[in-house]
């Protein structure tokens, strides 16, 4: 007993002296990073209490809007765990200026939001804070000021500067997903926000569209539209909603994916009857054929670098995955196991793996990602409906999906971390959804 | 799929354990810790012992229970009644599994049972009963 105390005595000591060390080095005293996806890494946990509204007019519906949303951007974001709000111990005399911090230390929260909402004129004036609830002080403190309706807008831009501070990556919140929605009379073009919010149709006419793809910058949306009867493919402007053909080939122009560079465009075409994939430059000029197999080859993904492409082809009977170099040379088959894997969506992140959709042997269809080198492959989602069409969030950290899971058994948008946990709806309305893609970070409007 | 069907048909063989599962106690560690250390508001009359005593843990949760029978988590107050919803979804109760109670030494043995079970059902395995030191005994 003595020589465990006495062990335990001289190892207090060495922690003594690691803590001097590191808060001599003010960079490190400063904050604690956390690295998102390491071999350790638990997301960060973060208690979100009521928002407050304060002031002599009322501002009661633009707090618990508040309060709803920035509770939802928490639990949704990769990075940041919301601490349950039914646990929370609220003292009377902790305040937003003033948070009673081991009250929050007690529900398990390693950091605090706090705000404060009032009327200022006709606009909302929010502020709030982010407090360090171990070292006790306030980190992160942000002033927004915006019409009532822009609440979303001010938790995703909170939450993402939270991101930020902890994580030293940019969040998810100013991107947009553009997704196909199954009206009565047709399947129109929409986006969302990156947490189902604001969704907003695109496409006004009764006919059908298809397979969304998002260029670099954000400015434009690619999509093949039924619109004069053919497959043809699509550019619409974000910047004037004007909408322009860019390849209209007799048969299929489909698939379409703008490369990272935002200089071609990768595709699939028909023209003498077998569909191949081909790539041409954004304005549609400089047409190449990339592959000339008798099967059917579609849906290319490009790689982070640009350098590389992945497709489906059934040139060896079965739909399965294949990667070749951008000029089509050096096509090398990269999935083995199944017998009907589609829908490849490349991770933007520097070696990042590739999600795609398999059939399994009792006919459903499963989210599995794919090493890119290695060819090994993870399942991500199992025994919950059919989970189709995955596509990567701009961070990589999470992958936007369709699943016909319960309730009701129709398509639904369901977001997920990119190891498969955390997965969740973000759609609940009763429409159906089809083919998602996650775009680039826009800005905050 | 092999033995798609394996599951229908068998015949319940295990042990009802929802009896044992009930007498929960049984497997809740109790040891006892010094009161000094205690830093967190309530004051209660704690019970005084002669038994050797550990060092508190300074990030613990502290259940305070006063003469009058209120319960404290940490300086806030929660009613019985709201005792089992606060603390069911706890996340520091999950992941630390350990807490100390800070029990005046004049309450009814049942209501202090009572709370334990409900902090059992938190997740607790372990918990701290603080105690005044009379002359405590160093191991």
């Amino acid at each position: 007993m003595n020589f465990i105390t006495y062990n335990y005595r001289k190892l207090l000591h060495l922690f003594f002296i690691l803590a001097l060390v590191c808060s001599a080095n003010p960079a490190r005293a400063q904050r604690l990073h956390i690295i998102v996806g390491g071999p350790n890494f638990r997301p960060f946990p973060i208690a979100a209490p009521k928002i407050a509204s304060v002031g002599k007019s009322s501002s009661t519906r633009e707090a618990a809007e508040l309060t709803e949303i920035i509770q939802q951007d928490v639990d949704l974001a990769r990075s940041l765990e919301l601490v349950p709000p039914s646990s929370y111990l609220v003292a009377t005399n902790d305040t937003w200026q003033n948070p009673r911090y081991q009250n929050w230390v007690n529900v398990g929260a390693s950091a605090l939001i706090r705000g404060i909402v009032e009327k200022v004129g006709k606009n909302i004036k929010v502020s709030l804070k982010l407090y360090d609830v171990i070292s006790q002080r306030e980190i992160l403190n942000k002033v927004y000021q915006d019409k009532p309706t822009k609440t979303a807008y001010i938790s995703h831009q909170f939450i993402d500067a939270v991101i930020m501070l902890l994580t030293g990556e940019e969040g998810i919140y100013s991107s947009k997903i553009a997704y196909i929605k199954n009206t009565r009379k047709a399947k129109a073009l929409y986006n969302c926000d990156a947490d189902g919010r604001n969704p907003k149709r695109i496409t006004d006419s009764d006919v059908l569209n298809l397979l969304p793809a998002w260029d670099p910058t954000g400015r434009f949306i690619l999509f093949t539209s039924y619109l004069k009867g053919n497959p043809d493919l699509y550019r619409f402007d974000r910047s004037n909603n004007s909408m322009q053909v860019i390849s209209s080939q007799r048969g299929l122009n489909t698939g379409a994916k703008v490369s990272p560079d935002g200089k071609h465009i990768a595709l699939t075409l028909s023209i003498d009857g077998n569909t191949e994939i081909y790539v041409m430059d954004t304005n549609g000029k400089n047409l190449r054929r990339l592959t000339d197999s008798w099967g059917q080859d579609v849906s290319p993904t490009w790689s982070p670098d640009g350098r590389r492409i992945a497709f489906v082809s059934s040139r060896s009977g079965n739909p399965h995955l294949y990667i070749m170099n951008a000029d089509g040379s050096e096509v090398r088959r990269l999935t083995f196991q199944g017998n009907y894997n589609q829908e490849p969506n490349w991770s933007p992140r520097a070696g990042g793996q590739i999600v795609f959709t398999a059939r399994d042997e009792r006919l459903k269809f499963d989210i599995f990602i794919v090493h890119p080198e290695t060819g090994e492959i993870t399942r991500l989602t199992q025994d919950d409906g059919d989970n189709e069409s995955p596509s990567f969030s701009p961070d990589g950290h999470q992958i936007v999906f369709i699943s016909t899971r319960a309730p009701g058994s129709s398509r639904k948008l369901m977001i997920m971390d990119a190891d498969g946990k955390n997965q969740r709806r973000v759609s609940f309305d009763l429409a159906e959804y089809e083919m998602p893609a996650w775009g680039p970070r826009l800005g905050y409007q | 799929m092999a033995g798609g069907t394996q599951n229908h048909g068998r015949s319940m063989s295990e042990i009802n354990v929802t009896p044992l599962v009930d007498v929960m106690l049984v497997l809740l560690i109790i040891f006892m810790v010094t009161a000094p250390l205690i830093q967190q508001g309530v004051a209660v009359d704690l019970p005084k012992t002669h038994a050797p005593s550990l060092d508190i843990k300074a990030d613990r949760v502290v259940l305070t229970i006063t003469r009058e029978q209120k319960i404290f988590l940490g300086e806030v107050e929660i009613p019985y009644a709201q005792l089992r919803a606060k603390v069911s979804n706890n996340i520091k109760l999950k992941a630390d599994r350990e807490i100390y109670l800070h029990a005046d030494r004049a309450l009814p043995y049942g209501f202090v049972v009572d709370v334990m079970a409900i902090m059992k059902d938190a997740g607790v395995e372990t918990l701290g009963m603080v105690t005044d030191p009379v002359s405590v005994v160093k191991p």
